[in-house]
């Protein structure tokens, strides 16, 4: 995905573009089939000297925004969450009950550390960088300052992560734990597919 | 979806306002767009050129471009890669059997809802 052909603010436009959608959980066939689309578009605007925002428009969010509804990206985002969140049930299930297995003490906000830890890590931090990318449009050094500020700001979650964890203990009986969490993963399995059901009736 | 302007009035669940007339040109545009190609083999800047030629000035590609990833997805027009004089690989466009079908029924609606919204409009002027 070169963008050689492109200049100033055009291309500029193109590195925007590009990265935010890919920051947006877009695959990568429709990923690359959009970006050849977007430079050939800017290379055309660019050798008539038009003006990129009579192209793309004033917003270059609300263009990336308007591509992503196309594609039904924002229900993927849904899908990828509630995906998540049942990994993120799936793993601390398992975790509860070697805890038991192992006889080992076992407390609440061990789990709820690691859901929260989880989802922080796959989904705010991803939005976070999208943002990033559209108030630099694209300036990959300012990118890349930020990003250096967003790993000082883990530091001090982290440090609440560890006084959570070793302050706040709640007991819990592990075995519970576990059956009470198989249980959520299925009611959400079967509430899951009977929205698929009548989302399909209703296309 | 037979009507492109129904289709959207449809999809909107709550009808279409006058204040939500966006949805309204994305279908109009359609249209537009299945008239364009139908004429001859297109691609996405020149499209949009045509239309602004043709008086949608304001129009951007961010308006542009998802409507032809869509118009694609269903199969109404069909896209074939050819390398650009740039050497970058562009989509040209051109209209498919179903895309032809359903420019026929934008056209039949299209003539039929202007002169009705016509006649409301003029009804209203006069009295």
């Amino acid at each position: 995905m070169s963008n050689s052909k492109l200049r100033d603010e055009y291309k500029e436009a193109y590195t925007s573009i590009v990265m935010y959608l890919s920051s947006s959980g877009m695959q990568g066939s429709f990923m690359d089939e959009v970006s050849e689309d977007v430079k050939d578009l800017l290379i055309s605007a660019q050798d008539d000297g038009i003006d990129v925002k009579s192209i793309i428009g004033n917003s270059i969010e609300e263009f990336c925004k308007e591509i992503i509804k196309s594609k039904d990206i924002n229900s993927r985002t849904m899908l990828k969450i509630s995906q998540s969140i049942k990994w993120a049930l799936i793993i601390s299930s398992m975790m509860s009950l070697i805890y038991y297995l192992f006889d080992m003490k076992f407390t609440l906000n061990i789990i709820f550390m690691f859901i929260v830890d989880f989802l922080f890590c796959r989904f705010i931090f991803s939005i976070g960088l999208r943002k990033v990318i559209i108030k630099n449009k694209g300036n990959v050094k300012k990118i890349i300052m930020v990003l250096l500020l967003y790993i000082l700001f883990v530091i001090p979650g982290a440090i609440l992560n560890f006084i959570l964890i070793t302050n706040f203990v709640v007991e819990i009986n592990s075995l519970y734990t576990s059956m009470v969490l198989v249980a959520i993963l299925l009611l959400s399995y079967i509430t899951g597919k009977a929205f698929r059901n009548r989302k399909v009736r209703l296309d | 979806m037979n009507i492109i302007i129904l289709y959207f009035v449809l999809q909107g669940k709550g009808g279409v306002t006058v204040n939500n007339n966006s949805q309204i040109l994305k279908g109009i545009l359609e249209g537009c767009i299945l008239s364009i190609i139908s004429k001859e083999e297109t691609y996405g800047y020149e499209l949009l050129t045509k239309l602004k030629e043709r008086g949608f000035e304001d129009i951007v590609e961010g308006t542009l471009y998802p409507l032809l990833l869509r118009l694609e997805k269903n199969q109404l027009i069909i896209a074939e890669k050819r390398k650009s004089s740039a050497g970058v690989n562009r989509k040209y466009y051109k209209l498919s059997e179903m895309g032809s079908i359903e420019l026929e029924g934008f056209i039949e609606y299209w003539n039929k809802l202007h002169v009705n919204v016509n006649k409301i409009i003029g009804g209203m002027d006069n009295e």
